[in-house]
Order: structure tokens, then C-alpha cells, then sequence
């Protein structure tokens, strides 16, 4: 299921991985915290290169920022990505499933949202983080 | 000018009016099939023109992280949002995409409620074709290239394979299942 249901506007936070422009649902998301600052034990810290392939390119970040997942969404860790824009506000409209050919795959994309300043892949933290295990 | 003159022009004059007649019968009597004729990694190919939506220059082509490699990614198209094949990939012709020119353009090919673009070098020509013009394509055609094939023209002195629609997007819906 989509994380975004509403038929009216939606807040995507904007951020852009090897020259990929990603955006995510900002409910996901409860804070973003500087990548250098130190983590609480025991957190498990994933690069979002590592968890969805981008073939050969470079796994190069320039500013990254830790994304720190919404505790309702009951994800294990927190996932480093690249050049934090802007929130973005979005109408609905515009968002667009991935086609078909590609939707079928693993990936941790669910839409693509088409802008004013071209298109930003819309990724699912949930498709991206493992869950919580409670031993 | 007299009779035994005129003669001789007058056999031409029928003559050329039977021919004429005859290729007109040809043009009524013959199914016709439009292709779009186009070349990918110095190979030339053809597409059913029926199922050839539009042909548009290529612009950015946004990288989907993730998915195949037989995908370039997607682009904007009449506010929708279409994948890029490679078929230079999917038919073993080449690993690697072309660095782009003014050249190249996206097919955007549809059939029924499937539909993909697909990156091309260059457009040949569209051209109009008997039916019967798309022969049989030689068993010594790439093994790969015979499951998307339905038959081979002749483009100028150059076999072009005529793909299939069809066993394209049944070899996509594999592919990415």
C-alpha cells in the first residue's frame, strides 16, 4: 500500500543520492540529525546505497544526514542519506505509480512525483529499514 | 504527321497505361504494414508503426535505483511517467549505452494497456510495405534477436528483423516478473 493516501497535498522530504533525486513521505520520518553527531548504542546505522542497488556508480555522499525513522513505523535503525533539500509540498496529482516494468521489481520505490524541476522517485522507509525483532 | 507514324507511340502509350492499370491493381489488392525503421548499436531494425505511439527526442532519463538493467529508468511524457528500455541490452548487442546524440530518439511503443519507451540510436525512415515484403527471417539470425523477431525486411540492401510487439512485452513480462 502506498504510505501516502490523501487525495490532496502531501510533504515529501527531498534528498539526493549519487545524482538520484529521492523524496519520502515526511510522516516517516521523525527527525533528521547531523552524520557526524553520535548515534544511541546499539543503532544500527544503513547507507541507503546499501540497502537498493545503484549498480556501479559512485557511493560517493557529499553532505550526508541520518534520517531517523517514526517510531509507529517500528524500524530497525537509521538510514544515512545525501544532500538534504528542501520540503517540499506536493499535490497529489502529480504522483505517479512507477511503471509497470519496474514496479514489478525490488525496489524500494513506490511513485514518482512529477515537479516544476523535474521528477523525484518516491522511496518507502518501510521498504528500506528491516523491522524491529523483539526478543 | 501520318498514321504509320503515330503507330509505334500509340503501342508505347497502351502499353504503359496496361502497366499502369496492373500496379494499380497490385497497390488495391496488397495489405500494407507501416514500419518504423531504425538502428541500434549500427544494426537496423523495424517496429510495427501501429504500435509506434510517437517518437520523441531524448531528454533526461531519470535512473531507477534498484531494477533491471534492461531500464534506462523513466522520463515525463505528456504529464504520465514512461520506462526507457535498452534494447541495445535485451538484445545482446551492447552493456553499455551510447553516449548520447541529437540523433537518438525514444519510441514510445504501445500495445494494448503495455507500453514502454524504447531507446534508439536514430530513426531511418517510416515507410509503408507490402505485407509480403516481410520475409521469413534467416535461421542464421542471432538466437536472441529471433525471439523478438516476426520476419526481416530488406532496407535498401540492409536485412532489418521486424520486432514483434508482442513477443516483446511477453519477454519483459518474464523478465520482470
Amino acid at each position: 500500500m502506498n504510505p501516502i493516501s490523501s487525495d490532496q497535498a502531501c510533504i515529501l522530504l527531498v534528498f539526493e543520492i549519487m545524482g538520484v533525486r529521492i523524496g519520502m513521505d515526511a510522516r516517516q520520518i521523525a527527525r533528521t540529525t547531523d552524520c557526524h553527531l553520535p548515534l544511541p548504542p546499539a543503532t544500527n546505522r544503513y547507507y541507503f546505497h546499501e540497502r537498493v542497488s545503484f549498480r556501479e556508480r559512485l557511493s560517493d555522499y557529499l553532505a550526508p544526514v541520518i534520517l531517523h525513522p517514526a517510531p509507529h513505523l517500528a524500524l530497525d535503525g537509521v538510514i544515512v542519506v545525501d544532500q538534504l533539500q528542501a520540503m517540499r509540498t506536493i499535490d497529489c496529482r502529480n504522483i505517479h505509480r512507477l511503471p509497470r516494468w519496474l514496479a514489478s521489481q525490488q525496489t524500494p520505490f513506490w511513485g514518482v512525483a512529477l515537479l516544476e524541476d523535474g521528477l523525484v522517485l518516491l522511496a518507502d522507509l518501510t521498504r528500506l529499514l528491516p523491522r524491529q525483532s523483539h526478543a | 504527321m501520318s498514321e504509320q507514324a503515330e503507330q509505334p507511340y500509340a503501342e508505347i502509350i497502351q502499353h504503359a497505361e496496361q502497366q499502369r492499370a496492373q500496379e494499380q491493381q497490385l497497390d488495391v489488392d496488397e495489405e500494407t504494414v507501416q514500419l518504423v525503421v531504425f538502428k541500434v548499436e549500427d544494426k537496423m531494425l523495424a517496429i510495427p508503426g501501429c504500435h509506434v505511439r510517437e517518437l520523441v527526442p531524448v531528454g533526461e532519463i531519470v535512473y531507477v535505483p534498484g531494477t533491471s538493467e534492461l531500464f534506462l529508468g523513466v522520463i515525463p511524457i505528456r504529464g504520465e511517467i514512461a520506462s526507457v528500455l535498452y534494447l541495445a541490452r535485451l538484445l545482446g548487442l551492447s552493456t553499455h549505452a551510447r553516449p548520447r546524440t541529437p540523433s537518438h530518439r525514444i519510441l514510445m511503443v504501445v500495445k494494448e494497456e503495455m507500453s514502454t519507451g524504447v531507446l534508439v540510436d536514430a530513426v531511418a525512415d517510416i515507410i509503408q510495405t507490402p505485407k509480403s515484403a516481410i520475409q521469413p527471417h534467416p535461421s542464421t539470425l542471432d538466437p536472441q534477436m529471433a525471439l523478438l523477431a516476426e520476419g526481416q525486411i530488406l532496407f535498401g540492401t540492409e536485412p532489418a528483423p521486424v520486432i514483434s510487439v508482442t513477443a516483446l512485452f511477453r519477454q519483459l513480462q518474464e523478465l520482470c516478473a
